[in-house]
Order: C-alpha cells, then structure tokens, then sequence
C-alpha cells in the first residue's frame, strides 16, 4: 500500500508577486493594474459632501434626498457628464443666471425657503463656500460657538466613511445620478437595492449597499473633483477651520500629556 | 547630599523647559493644507526629539559614556531626518511617510513567512500582531498599494 503523500508546506518568499524595480518592490495592484491615484475621503471628499449632512441633521434624511432630487431635475435636461452637482465646489462653477434658474426651481418645489435655513448657521462659520448663493443675502460670517461645537462632533462622525450618517452623505450623489440618468446598475448587484440604504446598518443587505456606495463615490470622487491641492473650496474649509479652532498644544507641557 | 537632592528639581525644569520650547514650536508653525504631511512629519519629529531628551534628562543611571550615546545616536537621527526633510518638505515629507509605510509592509511580510513555521499559541499571537499591524497600515493607505523600498 502506498504511503499517502504529506501535503508539503508552502513555501512563500517575501515580498512574492512584487515586481522588483531597482531597489522599489511594487505589489501587483499596483503594476499589473495601477497606476492608481490616491483620494481622502476624510480629507477631500468628506468636507465637498458636508453641506448633505448639515440638512440631514437640520431637517431630516428624507427632505435632503428630495433637494437631491429637485436638484438633480433641473439639471436632467443640460448634457454635463463631469459633474453631478452633489459635491460642493460643482456649485463653484455655476455662472449667475444658472444659479437663479436653479433657485427659481427650488422655489417651486418648495425646497428652497427650507433649504436656505438648513444652511444659514453652517455658511456663516464657512461664507466663502459656493453653495452660500443658495441664500438671498451673503451670509454675515457670524459664527455661533454652540453650533460650531455642534457642527464639529458631526464632523467626527463623518470621518468615518461607513458610519451612517458617512453613508447617508455618500448616498446622494448615487441618487442624484440615478435621477440624472447617468447612473446604470445591473440587477442583482447590491447598488440596485439602493432605497435598502436607508436601514443602514441594520440589515445585512443595507451594509452591502453601504459598501457599494462607498466603493462607487471614491471612484466619483477621483473622476469628477480636482486634485485635493487645487481643490479650492476644501482648502478653505480646512484653513477656516484651523481659524475658527485653532490647534490647541496645552497638553504638550503637562507631563504625560 | 544638598546637590543630589536638588536633582529632581533640575529633571523637572529641565523636562519643563523641553515642554514649553516643543509647544512653542508647535504654535508657531502654521500647518500648509495643500502638503499637510509637512506639518504632521515635522512636528511629529520635533516630539520625537522632544521625548527622547525628556527620557535621557529622566533617567541620571543614563548619564554615562556607555548609556548616553544610544540616546544621541538616536536624536542624531531625528535631527539628519529633518534637516533632509526641510530642504525639500513636500517631496521629502510624503517620501519620508511612504518609505514607513513600506518598512511596516515589509515587516508584516516577515511575520507572515514566519506563520508557516508557527504552531499553536505562537500562532494565534502571531495572527494577532499581523492583524494589528495590517490594521495600522491600511489606516493609511491598503498594504497591497504599498511599495517597498529597500
């Protein structure tokens, strides 16, 4: 009777499948199917999708979505493939008669008057930020101390890209693609229970369309802003803030601190 | 016996000192969002630099010719790394988290050769430092986008 074989031991070498390019090792991602570009979501995408969670947390999950919606009916009808208005510095580029088109709309949907209130105390902690010709007048640049504590634990919610209220933000610019026609999904893929979102993260399906979601905006993120340096409105959310908090190094000179 | 006791007196001002010229620095240096790596690098160098004198102020059994010098190597080190660094930050900050980032992998990559040696409690421990490690480098970027210079 013949012995059975003992299943050797695999031997890996270190580092295996990287491709050795002077003294760099690069891993297969990334030369079989890279280059790949880098997008922070905590850095850059989170603070051009901020302006969702300020309306969600002001009114609610459902009047955000419609803003969404109406928004994205008034632009259905104009062919424009590179934005789909969700982000925060897609409004940097809206000339004035566009704007007004768009209010007028609002308007009539009865969103705007609502819309305007959700955001007044967060653009007059940020007043150089497009979306403020959502208001009639320029916001005052007032800042109220207990909104801006407020708007700052949302803000460490948000960093995390698959809480909820992270999910819920990124949400937006999926339905907003969907009402725009831009955005296909095959059946039996996760993204095409998209409404399921709404349970996140109760439901094992609601976390697969979360995941979906998340992997889908990253890639908006990469196609539709500009580089997080010449993004204009992300670097002046994050100069603004250091501004209105500036960096407190108290701790350093305690012991242990 | 008065000169000893006075040591712990100088330890703490010394630490003191140490303290308030690492927070002096610190406010001093406005961060540059379009490369805020510069900031976080260059700081987190300067409380490098900052413990490592606190600890060797700390500790009098240190303050020999065999002890001491393992210390300034060390803070030698930090200050041959910032001085490289400053002379071209926004280059040389970003390749200076990068080729961490790339040490990290390369170390988790020997603990996973490691495994297939590893049997029973030595390899739930090692499960679980790959596991910590993994977690720390994809905080920051996903290990299998990492390269690894060495």
């Amino acid at each position: 009777m013949k012995k059975k074989q003992q299943a050797k031991p695999v031997n890996r070498r270190v580092l295996d499948g990287y491709k050795k390019v002077g003294t760099t090792f690069v891993p297969p991602m990334v030369h079989r199917v890279g280059p790949w570009d880098y997008t922070s979501w905590s850095s850059q995408t989170m603070p051009e999708l901020i302006w969702w969670d300020v309306l969600i947390d002001r009114v609610s999950n459902r009047f955000a979505a419609k803003v969404a919606e109406e928004i994205a009916r008034h632009f259905k009808p104009r062919e424009n493939r590179k934005c789909w208005w969700a982000f925060i510095s897609d409004y940097s580029t809206l000339g004035p008669e566009d704007m007004n088109g768009l209010k007028e709309h609002l308007t009539r949907a009865t969103v705007l008057a609502d819309l305007a209130g959700a955001l007044v105390d967060f653009l007059n902690l940020y007043p150089a930020c497009p979306i403020s010709r959502f208001l009639d007048q320029p916001p005052t640049g007032a800042v109220d101390d207990g909104y801006l504590d407020h708007f700052e634990g949302r803000i460490k919610q948000l960093e995390d890209k698959r809480s909820r209220s992270g999910v819920l933000v990124q949400a937006q610019p999926i339905y907003m693609g969907f009402v725009l026609g831009k955005l296909h999904v095959m059946r039996g893929l996760a993204l095409a229970n998209f409404p399921e979102v709404e349970k996140y993260p109760d439901t094992e399906l609601s976390q697969k369309v979360g995941a979906s979601i998340c992997a889908a905006v990253n890639g908006l993120a990469g196609t539709m802003l500009p580089k997080y340096w010449d993004d204009a409105w992300v670097q002046y959310f994050w100069q603004r803030s250091l501004d209105l908090r500036p960096l407190d190094f108290a701790h350093l000179e305690k012991p242990n601190g | 016996m008065a000169e000893e006791s006075k040591l712990p007196e100088l330890i703490g001002a010394i630490e003191n000192k140490i303290r308030h010229e690492l927070k002096g620095r610190c406010e001093k240096y406005k961060p540059d969002f379009q490369a805020p790596e510069v900031f976080n690098v260059v700081t987190a160098l300067l409380a490098r630099q900052a413990t490592l004198a606190i600890e060797l102020a700390s500790a009098p059994q240190l303050w020999n010719g065999h002890s001491a010098p393992l210390f300034f190597r060390a803070m030698t080190d930090v200050h041959i790394t910032l001085s490289w660094i400053l002379l071209d930050p926004r280059t040389r900050a970003r390749q200076y988290i990068d080729h961490g980032l790339g040490q990290a992998v390369l170390a988790l990559e020997h603990r996973r050769k490691e495994m297939e040696r590893a049997d029973g409690d030595s390899k739930e421990k090692l499960e679980k430092a790959i596991s910590a490690e993994e977690a720390w480098v994809d905080s920051q970027k996903w290990n299998f986008l990492v390269d690894v210079n060495i």
